[in-house]
């Protein structure tokens, strides 16, 4: 996971599902929180399988109320591991990549 | 330490561009307010500076852009026109940089009119004005940004970046142009010549006092702690901007105590140990600025 806890460009803060999660019920989105407000045009989520495929092709969208937060909807997902690749930009410029898992059991 | 190097590159010119407009600035204001608006080769010479001084910060400005949005779309060098569109349309980074841009070309449009004009002092108040706002522009895509566009964080640095400007902006234009001048130009009376050296050590004095205290202040706002100053790379460039920064007062301490007292004394023209020192004293600076560079363009630990 790309950071730790800098508050210094866009760094990851939380997620929902939580790295290394391992969830009964599967999750509808994928919620990551950072520590400063994004650029939409330049952030983005790719969530893959454990075989590198893509799991849906929608594209990441900030929170109306608080472009620190961007979240993807993604379809019902089998068990298994899946991955989420992140890509930040923030205000000051700087683009930050970070990738976690989880899993669904 | 996540580095852009020509990030890193633009915003040392941005600096150094701005830390010449400033000094330039200053050293006019010293020397019309010293009982010798004739000076005219002098003041030709600081006009051709500014002039340039304002093309390199625009040049700076664009670099930064451009490099910008290589870094936010992750794309090659010379493919970035598309996302530069983009970013210029949508980003926060993209306003600040047209903004700056903006009050750049005002800058210039109002330096060419005090080419002409007659009342200088105005015309430099309203260049003062627009230096300002592009000194806002330029802070407000920095870290302290991120407390908020009215918060004490952004206060500072803007405070830190001006007084370092007009220090260093000094330290140059005094090394580099006015007293060369000075020592070449037989018009430019010895008492002219007191009033600006007066002038600018006292000013000078003022703005470290500033840049000690707005410095420290931003220190312990990106540090943690200490230990990060020790074990950090950000720590680490931080320490050799502060030992650049001793350096320099060090070298302005030799001068205020020996080398102005000494030109003082033969009560002539012979500037030259005093230029000297402020021409190793520049260079010292420059490092500096391109600590400074370094250190805006990376994330600080904490």
């Amino acid at each position: 996971m790309a950071g730790g806890t800098a508050w210094a460009h866009a760094t990851l803060r939380s997620a929902t599902p939580a790295q290394n999660a391992e969830l009964s019920a599967a999750p509808k989105e994928i919620v990551l929180r950072f520590n400063e407000k994004l650029e939409a045009a330049f952030s983005s989520i790719k969530v893959v399988d454990s075989a590198g495929k893509p799991v849906s092709t929608a594209k990441a969208t900030l929170d109306a109320g608080d472009p620190s937060q961007m979240k993807v909807a993604v379809p019902v997902l089998a068990p298994g591991k899946y991955i989420v690749h992140f890509i930040a930009v923030g205000d000051d410029g700087h683009r930050r990549k970070g990738v976690y898992s989880f899993a669904v059991k | 330490m996540e580095l852009s190097l020509p990030q890193a590159a633009a915003t040392a010119l941005v600096n150094l561009s701005l830390a010449w407009i400033v000094g330039v600035l200053a050293s006019r204001f010293w020397l019309m307010r010293g009982a010798m608006p004739e000076q005219k080769p002098v003041l030709k010479r600081l006009s051709s500076c500014m002039a340039a001084s304002l093309l390199a910060a625009a040049a700076g400005i664009a670099l930064s852009l451009w490099a910008g949005a290589v870094v936010m779309g992750d794309v090659r060098w010379l493919e970035a026109g598309p996302v530069l569109v983009l970013m210029l349309k949508t980003t926060h980074y993209g306003h600040a940089g047209l903004a700056a841009f903006g009050t750049l070309v005002l800058t210039m449009l109002a330096h060419r009119r005090l080419g002409r004009a007659r009342n200088g002092m105005r015309d430099m108040g309203a260049i003062a004005m627009l230096v300002l706002a592009f000194a806002v522009a330029r802070i407000s895509i920095g870290h302290a940004y991120e407390r908020g566009p009215l918060s004490i964080a952004v206060g500072v640095e803007l405070l830190h970046l001006l007084l370092m400007s007009l220090w260093v902006g000094a330290v140059f234009v005094a090394g580099w142009i006015v007293l060369p001048s000075a020592a070449a130009d037989p018009s430019f009376t010895a008492g002219a010549c007191a009033h600006y050296l007066t002038s600018l050590s006292s000013w000078a004095t003022g703005a470290l006092a500033g840049i000690l205290l707005t410095g420290a202040y931003n220190s312990c706002r990106v540090l943690g702690s200490l230990q990060d100053l020790i074990e950090s790379d950000y720590g680490h460039v931080l320490v050799f901007k502060l030992c650049m920064v001793l350096v320099a007062i060090g070298l302005a301490g030799v001068n205020r105590f020996y080398g102005l007292p000494a030109q003082a004394m033969k009560a002539q023209r012979d500037l030259r140990l005093v230029i000297a020192i402020l021409r190793i004293e520049s260079l010292v600076l420059l490092l500096a600025l391109a600590a400074a560079a370094v250190l805006t363009s990376s994330a600080p630990p904490g």
